[in-house]
């Protein structure tokens, strides 16, 4: 990996009102990385994109660019960045191709070169035989890929994508993730997200904040080692144990191979195990045994949810 | 010099977007070119009467007395040869009072068979005023005769310009252009406004597009409108009836500075809305504030702030459309030239000036910083 900075922040603080939104966030994000900012709804994710990319002026800290501060003055270093916001941003009685080829002459750009990239987003993002309909016109999931072209027109070193799968039909969201996959290696890209799959699939790095504070930066493979290896067994029952019950499950689960750790909430057990697969059979026949009836059975692979439960005790949706 | 022609290039992209959104809502273009028109039809059809009104003046005289009177009333004209009372003699008071009442008469004289003369009306009738006030005077200078009394006040009107308006509706357009012209005040301030409500403003703020431009490139667009507008405010006052008495082009320049200020003060009521219909609210408001302390419907009473350089400064001079619809009445009722109007012009266009200045930067300093 690349591991030349682009992009730092230093000691970042932003506070609203009483809420702290930013609490001393200090990262660096690397030239040509695709890196995910994961966190809940709340957890001050677009507060410090926008910081990022000098929408925001922080309390306190620095952000920069090829080690040049991101100001309000100075629009070179600002122009380095595309940002695609969560919310759709569209001028909408503009078509298309005049929408895409106007923010290119905002950016400075002779507009028969802004025309030229205007119409190759365009056909890059299947967005093509809607060139001269008008924005409002268009469908939500293209209104998104528009959105998502707008922050690509002056060919920006930075692209930062704002839940850029949020509220896409699964057509859009597949022709979303490929053109992000497309995008990694030619530039960086900052992906926030509360999907941890999303982030999983795409980043190389992912931070991982919650109530403004970076919690974790690493690696998804390094983040999911750090929260235990092995699978996830999740199994419902068809009715809650009693509390004899539950201590008499959890002592005949802690019997099977490969130190499983034991959690029960409700109806709900969820077993994280060394080769899931392989163990299933015994923890059904210990089920069976004990005459507790089971509803549900669920395998899965350890991902970066569990990675933020195990830093946090709770669920990103929650 | 490359970030000046950067924001030159900007601003005129930037009207080219604008006039393009425009375009494609015709409700708002109508409504900005409609308008006026709508304004100027509803003045002409209560302010259609010429300025110098025949006053229909019911008479009862039972005992047909003061001949000579009745003969002075019906003698009395306008310098036009146009008369002043219409008479219709009645056959009762009760007749009379009815008159009155429904206002089919401005007024009415009772003539007693004793000769005793009165003069009735109905005091909250706008024609009363007028109407009493010349008949007092021919009646009082009639009964001075007969009692032998000389006349020692004699009430001798004539118009003080060569030209001037001679329908009421003459005397009202003017000030109804101003108002239709300073309904751009909302309109543009809905434009600047619409940008923060669909957040394309903050799109705009990750470019290197300056505050000046963005502001500029809009008014560039309210400015194409306005030279449309304007003509067709003039075209339409002038089919309406309108009696031009001074330079048409010298007009329609006033108006486009006048469209200039309405820019300007749109973009300082941007600075303070957080949407459009927030922007449509302060833009209405500040542009009634502005009809009425410019004298544009009703004439404003001084209210003297301060003196400078022997000129008496008012507190509606800090407001351009005050000096701009002066002007205009000027031009358009008394036909005054440019050399008559220039100091109002210029006054007016440099507050206009320091209005765009202002909401430049507030605009900067509220809207487009982080």
């Amino acid at each position: 990996m690349n591991t030349t900075v682009i992009l730092k922040t230093e000691h970042l603080y932003k506070k609203y009102g009483s809420l702290q939104a930013v609490h001393d966030l200090s990262l660096e994000i690397y030239e040509g990385e695709v890196f995910g900012f994961l966190g809940p709804n709340g957890a001050g994710k677009t507060t410090s994109i926008n910081m990022m990319c000098g929408l925001l002026k922080p309390d306190s800290g620095t952000v920069t660019i090829h080690g040049k501060p991101v100001t309000n003055h100075d629009s070179t270093t600002r122009s380095r960045v595309g940002v695609c916001p969560q919310e759709i941003v569209l001028w909408e009685r503009l078509t298309c191709l005049e929408q895409l080829i106007f923010i290119g002459q905002m950016y400075g750009i002779p507009t028969t070169i802004a025309h030229q990239r205007s119409e190759r987003l365009l056909e890059e993002l299947d967005l093509v035989e809607k060139r001269n309909k008008q924005a409002r016109t268009l469908s939500g999931g293209m209104q998104r890929r528009l959105n998502l072209a707008m922050a690509l027109v002056h060919d920006p070193e930075i692209v930062v994508l704002d839940e850029p799968e949020a509220g896409l039909d699964p057509q859009s969201r597949v022709k979303v993730r490929e053109y992000i996959h497309s995008l990694a290696r030619r530039r960086t890209v900052i992906l926030t997200t509360h999907d941890m799959d999303e982030a999983e699939r795409l980043a190389d790095r992912v931070a991982i904040i919650d109530h403004g504070s970076l919690l974790v930066l690493d690696t998804p493979q390094e983040l999911k080692k750090r929260a235990g290896s092995g699978d996830i067994l999740e199994i419902s029952l068809r009715s809650t144990p009693s509390e004899p019950l539950s201590q008499l499950i959890q002592a005949m689960l802690s019997t099977l191979p490969g130190e499983p750790r034991f959690t029960c909430s409700g109806n709900q057990i969820t077993l994280r195990v060394l080769d899931g697969a392989n163990v299933l059979p015994s923890v059904l026949s210990i089920l069976t045994n004990l005459q507790v009836g089971v509803e549900d059975i669920h395998l899965r692979a350890n991902s970066l949810e569990d990675v933020f439960i195990h830093l946090t005790g709770r669920r990103l949706r929650e | 010099m490359k970030q000046l022609r950067q924001d030159f290039l900007s601003s005129l992209w930037i009207a080219r977007k604008s006039l393009l959104e425009m375009v494609r809502e015709p409700q708002m273009l109508g409504l900005e070119l409609g308008l006026p028109l709508l304004f100027l039809a509803v003045v002409f059809a209560m302010y259609a009467n010429p300025l110098l009104v025949t006053y229909p003046l019911v008479i009862y005289n039972p005992a047909n007395q003061h001949d000579s009177l009745l003969e002075n009333l019906d003698a009395m004209r306008y310098p036009d040869e146009k008369r002043i009372f219409q008479i219709t003699p009645v056959e009762s008071k009760k007749s009379l009072l009815t008159s009155l009442d429904s206002h089919s008469a401005a007024i009415g004289l009772e003539i007693t068979p004793k000769g005793t003369v009165t003069i009735l009306g109905d005091p909250l009738y706008a024609r009363f005023f007028r109407a009493s006030s010349l008949l007092e005077t021919v009646v009082t200078r009639y009964l001075d005769r007969a009692g032998g009394i000389p006349e020692i006040v004699r009430l001798d009107e004539s118009p003080l310009h060569a030209k001037g308006p001679s329908y009421e509706y003459d005397l009202y357009a003017p000030g109804m252009m101003v108002f239709a012209i300073l309904m751009i005040i909302p309109q543009t301030a809905m434009l600047v406004s619409r940008e923060l409500r669909w957040r394309t403003l903050c799109r705009l703020r990750l470019t290197p597009v300056s505050a000046a431009a963005f502001l500029s490139g809009i008014s560039l667009a309210q400015m194409a409108v306005a030279f449309i507008q304007v003509p067709v405010i003039f075209l339409a006052a002038v089919v309406l009836g309108f009696h031009n008495q001074g330079s048409l082009i010298l007009a329609i320049l006033i108006c486009l500075a006048l469209a200039f200020s309405a820019i300007g003060l749109g973009l300082v009521t941007a600075c303070f809305s957080e949407n459009d219909s927030q922007a449509a609210n302060i833009g209405s408001t500040f542009t009634m504030i502005q009809v009425f302390l410019s004298g544009a419907l009703y004439i404003m009473p001084p209210f003297t702030l301060f003196t400078l350089c022997g000129h008496q400064i008012d507190l509606f001079d800090l407001f351009p459309a005050t000096h701009i619809f002066l002007a205009l009445q000027q031009v358009l009722s008394y036909g005054a030239t440019f050399e008559t109007i220039q100091f109002r012009l210029f006054f007016g266009v440099l507050l206009s000036l320091l209005y765009f200045a202002g909401g430049i930067i507030l605009f900067k300093r509220l809207k487009m910083s982080s």
